[in-house]
């Protein structure tokens, strides 16, 4: 049996005791339920008053198809008071830049249209598979020093590539640094030389441009790594292979210095349903789910925050997502229906 | 007691051409691709698939190209970092790709790479710095991953590939990539063989010295067109697409399947996993899982909708998690009935 206590109020409690863990995430194997966690957290915030951004950085993003609004590339959107969600766009990003790099060329060089040598150039660079996470890391960064909400919850992607996007950080911070090094380098030749033949030096723009570019990542990058100020949640399922993933992935995430603050447990079927006429599927997940439940008590007891009933549907649609959010925190208790 | 399993009852008609007729009528078919979102059975749909091929007396290697790998969990044995015989079955052979020796090699090769260059540059710095900032991105163990399965493609071992793809958009970036990367390699190229005639006009000996960056540009170039050529070719390669009856992973394929038309790789078509049969509802069932049912078959309609003509099988849910080649057998008798 799940813990004594009602389902979700640890997690509820988690979010009180904690009230500077402003930046909420996720993660897990794909298809465990992380969007669908991350938008009822979100609703769950909003109703008790706060101001809510959730935001995807998945590429294969469903926040559109969750809450189904289309809310792709459109920036913030309000979904319900005090509820904003966001669905990155990293195409779009992308273009937006290399149109920046066009018309900084257009006004260099007083062209009428970009040389065909040129354009090529600026394709092959997005073509660049870094380009994308560089997009999306840079939106994410944008979010963030931006500010202006109370929560900022981060739809993560699937594993493997939350790892990419969490180290990009220490990378970007490195090969800024090294870059800012050689720029002031080259800052001090250039002023001897200015001073040799007494001229005043201009401001250098560029290494301004860097050492903003290295303050935004460094406040994104502390954020993420910063136990006091987020709250990492691990979501797992009752399944053998689920479980095996999990014990790969815990130590992926322990390895990036990701602490994690407790873990979630999604797709619990509930035990009354033992008592009734199932079919033998059922029976048999059930059987099968006590084990797992048993073993993952074993292995994270304590940092279990929240058994989460498997619902008889899909969660999409806001009323479904009310649903969630009661059976994560507690709400007014209406888990699925069972009888 | 194992039940005997059918295809799931009102679902039949999604169906209109089989996986087994699809496969059947492409007898040069070599590369088949599962993808989809995380958590819809991409891994026991590749699995299956395998066996099901293996099965026919085909040699059979079943690659696992995600981040996370599930296949030696899938198989209950230990198939990471070489091509492994799968317990039981004869010409299956199953893989799980290790990205740590592409990445180290890799490395290797642009450090030889850019010391010879700054030798040849007469440029005296070390080369760390570079390979460091090179190979330190975030995409890196990405392009390792598809330069991993590039090779294994090209050793040319097997009969029949099967592919357990990540559950991203990489797929196809990394193809839509190779149209770009030629272009800019062309290019690189081209300044390469500009700055060696200019060499050998101001050298002494007049003699023809071997520059391996460019050959490195030029077999990369080859390699990446070539697996193009294979990926594209609607002869040789099939993309499946695996879905559940529900909103999310529907809406995720409808996008890739977009995609995918875009950069011109063959769609094979798409699977339905986890279908609850209509035929267990009876009198007593209680709502839990009549509701299920319900949402289920509001989805089967929007699948018809969605994925005309394309839907290849219809795999209902297991009693039991799908682990282990008995098991596997099952969902293959299922996925080619």
């Amino acid at each position: 049996m799940p813990s004594p206590e009602p389902a979700g109020s640890r997690l509820a409690r988690y979010f009180t005791d904690f009230p500077d863990r402003r930046y909420i995430m996720f993660g897990g194997k794909g298809g465990l339920g992380k969007t669908t966690f991350s938008a009822a957290t979100a609703y769950h915030l909003a109703r008790r008053g706060y101001k809510v951004l959730v935001f995807s950085v998945d590429p294969q993003a469903s926040l559109s198809d969750i809450f189904q609004r289309d809310i792709f590339g459109r920036g913030p959107v309000e979904i319900v008071p005090g509820l904003f969600a966001q669905e990155i766009d990293a195409d779009q990003r992308i273009r937006a830049y290399q149109q920046e790099i066009r018309q900084k060329i257009l006004d260099m060089y007083g062209f009428d249209r970009v040389p065909e040598e040129i354009e090529h150039y600026i394709a092959a660079a997005s073509a660049e598979p870094a380009m994308e996470e560089s997009a999306i890391f840079d939106q994410v960064v944008d979010i963030v020093v931006t500010g202006g909400y109370d929560y900022f919850i981060y739809d993560l992607v699937p594993l493997g590539h939350a790892l990419y996007y969490l180290s990009m950080a220490s990378v970007y911070d490195e090969w800024i640094e090294r870059i800012t090094r050689l720029r002031e380098e080259m800052q001090q030749y250039a002023e001897m030389a200015a001073r040799m033949k007494g001229e005043q030096l201009q401001e250098d723009l560029i290494l301004a441009e860097l050492q903003d570019i290295r303050r935004r990542i460094t406040i994104s990058s502390s954020i993420l790594t910063d136990a006091a100020r987020t709250a990492f949640f691990f979501v797992i399922i009752p399944e053998e292979m689920a479980l095996l993933d999990t014990r790969k992935a815990a130590q992926l995430f322990a390895k990036f210095q990701v602490p994690i603050s407790g873990y979630i447990v999604n797709r619990v079927l509930p035990e009354t349903l033992a008592q009734q006429d199932i079919p033998e599927y059922l029976r048999r997940r059930l059987q099968m789910q006590r084990g797992h439940l048993e073993e993952i008590r074993t292995l994270f007891g304590g940092e279990v925050l929240a058994y989460v009933p498997e619902f008889e549907r899909d969660v999409t649609g806001l009323a479904m997502i009310e649903r969630m959010a009661d059976a994560m925190f507690g709400g007014n208790g209406r888990g699925p229906a069972t009888d | 007691m194992v039940q005997q399993l059918t295809r799931p009852a009102g679902w039949e008609a999604l169906v209109e051409r089989s996986m087994r007729q699809v496969v059947d009528a492409m007898p040069t078919l070599k590369y088949l691709y599962f993808g989809g979102k995380g958590g819809v059975g991409k891994t026991v749909m590749a699995g299956a698939a395998a066996l099901a091929l293996a099965r026919q007396g085909r040699r059979v290697l079943l690659v696992s190209t995600n981040p996370v790998h599930s296949l030696s969990g899938l198989l209950d044995q230990d198939v990471f970092g070489r091509a492994t015989p799968v317990a039981g079955v004869p010409s299956l052979w199953a893989h799980e790709i290790d990205t740590r020796e592409t990445i180290e090699r890799s490395k290797r090769e642009i450090k030889e790479k850019i010391d010879w260059f700054l030798k040849y540059a007469e440029i005296r710095t070390r080369a760390d710095a570079f390979v460091e900032s090179a190979t330190m991105n975030p995409a890196f163990e990405e392009s390792a991953m598809f330069e991993s399965m590039i090779d294994i493609i090209f050793r040319d071992e097997y009969e029949v590939y099967v592919f357990d793809t990540a559950p991203t958009a990489n797929a196809r970036r990394l193809l839509g990539m190779s149209a770009v990367y030629a272009m800019w390699v062309q290019k690189m190229v081209r300044s390469r063989e500009e700055a060696r005639s200019l060499r050998r006009l101001l050298s002494y000996s007049k003699k023809d010295e071997a520059d391996p960056l460019l050959d490195y540009l030029l077999r990369f170039r080859d390699r990446i067109e070539a697996a193009r050529r294979l990926l594209t070719d609607s002869a040789l390669t099939a993309f499946f697409f695996v879905t559940l009856p529900e909103a999310l992973p529907i809406a995720v394929i409808r996008r890739f399947i977009s995609w995918f038309h875009e950069f011109g790789i063959p769609v094979g078509g798409v699977i339905v996993n986890g279908v609850i049969e209509r035929g267990l509802v009876t009198e007593t069932t209680p709502q839990f899982v009549l509701n299920r049912v319900i949402a289920q078959e509001a989805y089967r309609e929007e699948i018809a909708r969605a994925f005309p003509g394309m839907v290849r099988a219809v795999v209902p849910l297991f009693e039991t998690e799908v682990r282990g080649v008995p098991v596997l057998e099952r969902v293959a008798q299922v996925l080619f009935a």
